[in-house]
């Protein structure tokens, strides 16, 4: 089924919308909490969620690209269960790749969504499409640099590589507009 | 004044654009990576580095000159090879599905495409696609990642020759722009090799927009007769032909613990290589079987068939495959694989250092010929470091 009917059935207020949105994109989502919790029955939960804000968004909500609207929505569930636990239960993977983050942009803390994701979005559309889809592969999705290295025939030393020259590109725009912390 | 955490960061990163969300969405084929650099993959590989983008570069000033001269001539009558009609004559463009004597079989096209390239010129020209073996006269197809690969015009200049063979687009394929971005898509070229079209290297050149962005690759028309014992006819063909083989092999563990890591075709003989990798914890504890798979089921070029369960169990852990990188050179060298061999691990890589120029020479007719084959002459320097267990 299309992106556009699965809307529809939410607009409509069919319970085939979740049936069908879990169908479609239940793998998608569950990888992307998986990644940041690394709990089997949270991600579970938080996939559950996902469907539960879908109906209750869909409509007045009608989202473009339904994937990344669900992921998104899985995402923001998945980090607001990793808050509520201890810091010590977070997946290393994930404590990693939010220190590598944390290294490489340097944001004051009042700057806003809005404004963060505009520098984001302008830096990574200059930036090559390999080093882009690793990027948000390791910092959007959490997937760990073993994991993307087959996938994308490299070695796992060329994407930490790869990943940490964008790093410093990144680091380097958002210098030059004046953030530093 | 105080930084954002990475959490804080990792939070807020929720809301960027969409296309940068859906384009990571699903990584590659795992079929499609390559766990170790074939000589084609380290010429992918060279391409890649400052010389190689010095030497496309080069290349295509030098091909933009020799393309107009080749194309200048495919417009004149008599100049292209005989059998060709007089529209192809006229236009340089003929559409196989109009085309009865199809020399189907005769030529194989064997054409891998290079795995990454960022940045070569002024639109971003990076993509990732196999082309499928095919036969001249049938689709030519690209797989996978064509978001920033939509050529207004494709050519393939045979190298040495006059032959400037212009690429139809096939009209059912969609345009680009409605292929969302990352979605993993297939673009069909149809193209067509006149009969006479001489075994030998063929220059690729895609021109994109009003930029005249122009690009060379290399790919190779093989004479596929007389064959005795062809490649195998396609890549499912070939897993299985490989799979089977496996299985006959005396090998003591679960065969299903493999996956095959790539399925690939061999850039000399047109033969599809497949390998299968049995992961065994770390990114240097796998090991491959690697084979060369034939039409009629004959495996050649099997490597891998001696099984030592000993040395394959063999782990390593990442620290000690990062402690023979540093040794071997740090962390400024990219591109590292591994060797096995008398049961001892190898982390290796290969570093260029100079390159000779093309062979450029003029003929009688005062055509300018290139050779810009995948066969670069080069100097480089081979770095090799055992990978050394510190735990038993």
């Amino acid at each position: 089924m299309k992106d556009h009917d699965i809307v529809d059935l939410y607009w409509a207020r069919d319970e085939q919308a979740i049936a069908e949105s879990q169908r479609k994109y239940g793998g998608y989502c569950h990888g992307i909490s998986m990644n940041i919790l690394n709990n089997e029955s949270d991600a579970e939960e938080c996939v559950n969620d996902t469907w539960v804000v879908a109906w209750r968004s869909m409509p007045p909500k009608k989202p473009g690209v339904l994937r990344t609207y669900l992921g998104k929505l899985t995402r923001n569930l998945s980090i607001n269960r990793l808050k509520e636990r201890h810091r010590e239960k977070r997946n290393p993977d994930l404590v990693i790749a939010l220190e590598e983050l944390a290294e490489c942009i340097p944001v004051p803390e009042d700057t806003t969504d809005e404004r963060l994701c505009a520098y984001l979005n302008e830096f990574l559309e200059i930036t090559p499409a390999l080093d882009r889809q690793l990027f948000m592969g390791r910092y959007w999705y959490g997937r760990t640099v073993r994991e993307m290295a087959p996938r994308y025939g490299l070695t796992a030393n060329a994407v930490s590589q790869r990943l940490k020259r964008t790093r410093q590109a990144l680091r380097a725009y958002l210098e030059e507009r004046g953030y530093t912390v | 004044m105080k930084a954002m955490s990475g959490f804080e960061i990792f939070e807020k990163m929720t809301n960027v654009n969409d296309k940068f969300i859906d384009e990571a969405a699903e990584m590659p084929s795992p079929e499609l990576a390559v766990v170790k650099m074939s000589r084609w993959e380290r010429f992918s590989h060279f391409m890649n580095s400052g010389w190689g983008v010095a030497m496309i570069c080069g290349i295509v000033a030098i091909g933009v000159m020799a393309g107009i001269i080749a194309a200048g001539r495919a417009g004149e009558p008599g100049v292209m090879p005989p059998g060709h009609n007089e529209s192809t004559a006229e236009t340089g463009v003929e559409n196989p599905r109009e085309t009865n004597d199809r020399p189907d079989g005769r030529f194989t096209f064997d054409y891998r495409g290079i795995s990454e390239r960022e940045s070569v010129s002024k639109r971003d020209i990076n993509f990732r696609f196999y082309a499928s073996v095919t036969n001249v006269g049938e689709t030519f197809t690209f797989e996978n990642g064509p978001e920033h690969f939509y050529p207004d015009k494709v050519l393939f200049i045979h190298q040495g020759t006059d032959y400037v063979i212009e690429a139809v687009i096939s009209e059912d394929v969609e345009p680009m722009a409605t292929v969302p971005t990352g979605t993993k898509g297939e673009l069909t070229f149809v193209v067509y090799i006149p009969q006479e079209a001489e075994p030998g290297l063929y220059a690729l050149r895609l021109t994109y927009g009003d930029e005249s962005d122009t690009f060379y690759d290399v790919l190779t028309v093989l004479n596929s007769e007389p064959e005795t014992d062809p490649p195998a006819k396609s890549k499912e063909k070939a897993l299985e032909i490989a799979e089977n083989h496996m299985r006959q092999q005396d090998i003591p563990i679960d065969l299903d613990q493999f996956r095959v890591s790539a399925v690939g075709v061999d850039m000399d003989s047109g033969y599809y290589h497949v390998s299968y990798v049995l992961p065994l914890g770390g990114i240097a504890t796998s090991y491959r079987f690697t084979m060369k798979v034939t039409y009629s089921g004959q495996i050649r070029d099997y490597e891998g068939s001696t099984w030592d369960p000993q040395a394959y169990y063999a782990t390593y852990t990442d620290e000690e495959v990062q402690a023979a990188i540093t040794r071997m050179g740090g962390d400024e060298i990219e591109g590292c694989y591994f060797e096995y061999e008398n049961g001892k691990l190898y982390v290796c890589a290969e570093e260029i250092r100079s390159i000779n120029p093309p062979n450029v020479e003029t003929n009688e007719a005062g055509d300018i010929i290139i050779n810009s084959g995948c066969g670069i002459d080069h100097d480089h320097v081979f770095y090799e470091e055992e990978v050394i267990r510190t735990e038993n």
